[in-house]
């Protein structure tokens, strides 16, 4: 004899903003055993620096046609949450801490994705967190949300290695793959009691990432090492970016870094120089090499362009 | 080792099945594939609950019985040989219910809501089940195989046929397709 599973799907409230997010929620979409009954995005003047007006998850649930909510406070909502009776929320990458009166709305609590091995960089900007500190075992958590910011009690890990110089745009990609494999058999094993939460490891001390802001990435060299600003270079790569102030030509101008290496180890006085049409940047704790850089409003080009335009020191 | 399963239209689904006088370690082996090949069925949105010999083509009366209906990935079954029925309660209930052999379909069907069952272990150890429900209702229906009978032999109109769309899900069908009716028509004799 034979019984269907079909009047036994979960019923999921997804949380989630951006493009990453709603990759997640296409693979929920996908799951014959799970019905997505109602999705919570962030209000659309939170995300006004995309210049859209609805978040990708609104998008994708609109044309799901799944009823979604885009409160600018969470506790507005939690009367249409609980009439969706949700067995268990999913969110990812959703922006915003939830306050205990939603994460009491949901019979399984709240599952979370957090793309590090937790309990190493908490916080709102793991991956970047992970390359600045120069991590080469990485991974993704799926956890359980307390009230505390990431300390909830994990369900699964998935951990791997990868190059010491790893661009935080392929670091991405390879978490969020490891994120979505994980997550479905998470879900269903921890809703068959396969799997029962674990509290977090705290041999080792949990460590924080911060908010990053535009300014971040306004550095000067003076206050770090060569080894610090690689990473740098890696973790705001796309956004906000590592600028320096310079001289060009006795002008001052602003450079961004976009690909820089380690040259070598030496020591001494901080400056910025071309030596054979190489564009190098000695810190009092080793040398980069500029590799790719930008001025305000050009091209992005290459140390040897930026020795060729002239004359090139720090401000 | 995974069997082939017989399903509608085969005739053999018809036949009686015989009772087991001795638990052989062939029997044990038909057990463990009659387990294995409902294992290999199982897929996103159906799981098999219970199978009977006579649906891998063997005419004797062993049934395997999932011990856990509620979740699907409990992959554990229990063995019965010779299971009857030796009561049933008055008051039906209807509920959907599926065949491995009648792929595709499922049908709202009255069975008894509590049935006492009697049966053998593969230890050969009589035992006496009182069932309540949906085991009540698989029993019933695994039963049912050993008498070559099937659950949409007694379907008549089509709003209690269901079908699995692609979906998984179960929607209502506007006729009996000929299919079902074919094989139920070679049962009226």
């Amino acid at each position: 004899m034979l019984k269907t599973t079909t009047n036994t799907k979960t019923r999921i409230i997804f949380f989630g903003s951006g493009q990453s997010s709603a990759l997640i929620l296409q693979d929920l979409l996908q799951k014959k055993d799970i019905t997505v009954v109602g999705v919570v995005s962030q209000s659309s003047k939170m995300h006004a620096h995309t210049h859209q007006r609805t978040t990708p998850v609104a998008q994708l649930a609109q044309a799901a046609k799944i009823p979604f909510f885009t409160p600018t406070k969470l506790t507005e909502i939690t009367k249409q949450i609980r009439q969706l009776q949700p067995d268990v929320g999913v969110l990812f990458a959703y922006g915003k801490i939830l306050p205990l009166e939603t994460l009491d709305t949901f019979p399984h609590g709240i599952i979370n994705i957090h793309p590090s091995l937790l309990p190493l960089h908490r916080g709102p900007s793991p991956l970047e967190s992970t390359i600045l500190a120069g991590d080469t075992t990485v991974g993704t958590s799926i956890m359980l949300i307390t009230p505390e910011m990431d300390a909830g009690p994990i369900l699964a890990q998935d951990s791997f290695t990868v190059p010491a110089n790893i661009q935080k745009l392929e670091l991405w990609e390879k978490l969020l793959k490891a994120s979505r494999n994980l997550l479905v058999p998470t879900l269903r094993a921890y809703l068959s009691h396969t799997i029962t939460p674990t509290p977090q490891d705290l041999s080792q001390k949990p460590s924080y990432s911060k908010l990053i802001k535009k300014q971040d990435g306004d550095i000067s060299p003076k206050t770090m090492t060569a080894v610090q600003l690689e990473r740098l270079v890696r973790a705001y790569s796309g956004w906000p970016g590592v600028r320096i102030p310079i001289l060009l030509r006795n002008k001052p101008q602003t450079l961004s870094l976009h690909q820089v290496k380690i040259h070598d180890t030496s020591t001494g006085k901080i400056e910025l120089y071309c030596q054979n049409k190489h564009l190098l940047l000695q810190f009092s704790e080793g040398r980069i090499e500029i590799l790719q850089a930008q001025l305000p409003g050009k091209r992005v080009v290459t140390g040897r362009d930026l020795c060729n335009v002239g004359e090139i020191r720090l401000a | 080792m995974i069997r082939k399963l017989v399903t509608i239209p085969d005739q053999r689904l018809r036949q009686k099945s015989l009772r087991i006088t001795r638990v052989t370690p062939k029997v044990e082996k038909l057990a463990q594939d009659m387990i294995d090949t409902t294992l290999d069925w199982d897929h996103d949105s159906e799981y098999g609950a219970a199978l009977a010999a006579i649906q891998i083509g063997e005419t004797i009366k062993l049934t395997v019985v999932r011990n856990n209906f509620e979740d699907g990935k409990d992959q554990t079954f229990l063995t019965f040989i010779n299971p009857e029925i030796v009561q049933k309660s008055r008051d039906f209930v209807v509920d959907v219910e599926g065949c491995l052999s009648v792929p595709g379909y499922y049908a709202k069907i009255p069975r008894a809501n509590k049935i006492k069952v009697k049966a053998l272990t593969l230890e050969g150890e009589e035992v006496r089940l009182t069932l309540e429900g949906f085991p009540a209702r698989v029993f019933q229906h695994e039963i049912d195989h050993m008498h070559g009978k099937l659950f949409i032999d007694i379907i008549k109109d089509a709003s209690t046929l269901l079908k699995l769309d692609d979906d998984g899900q179960l929607i209502s069908v506007d006729e009996i397709p000929q299919e079902i009716i074919d094989a139920q028509n070679h049962h009226q004799h």
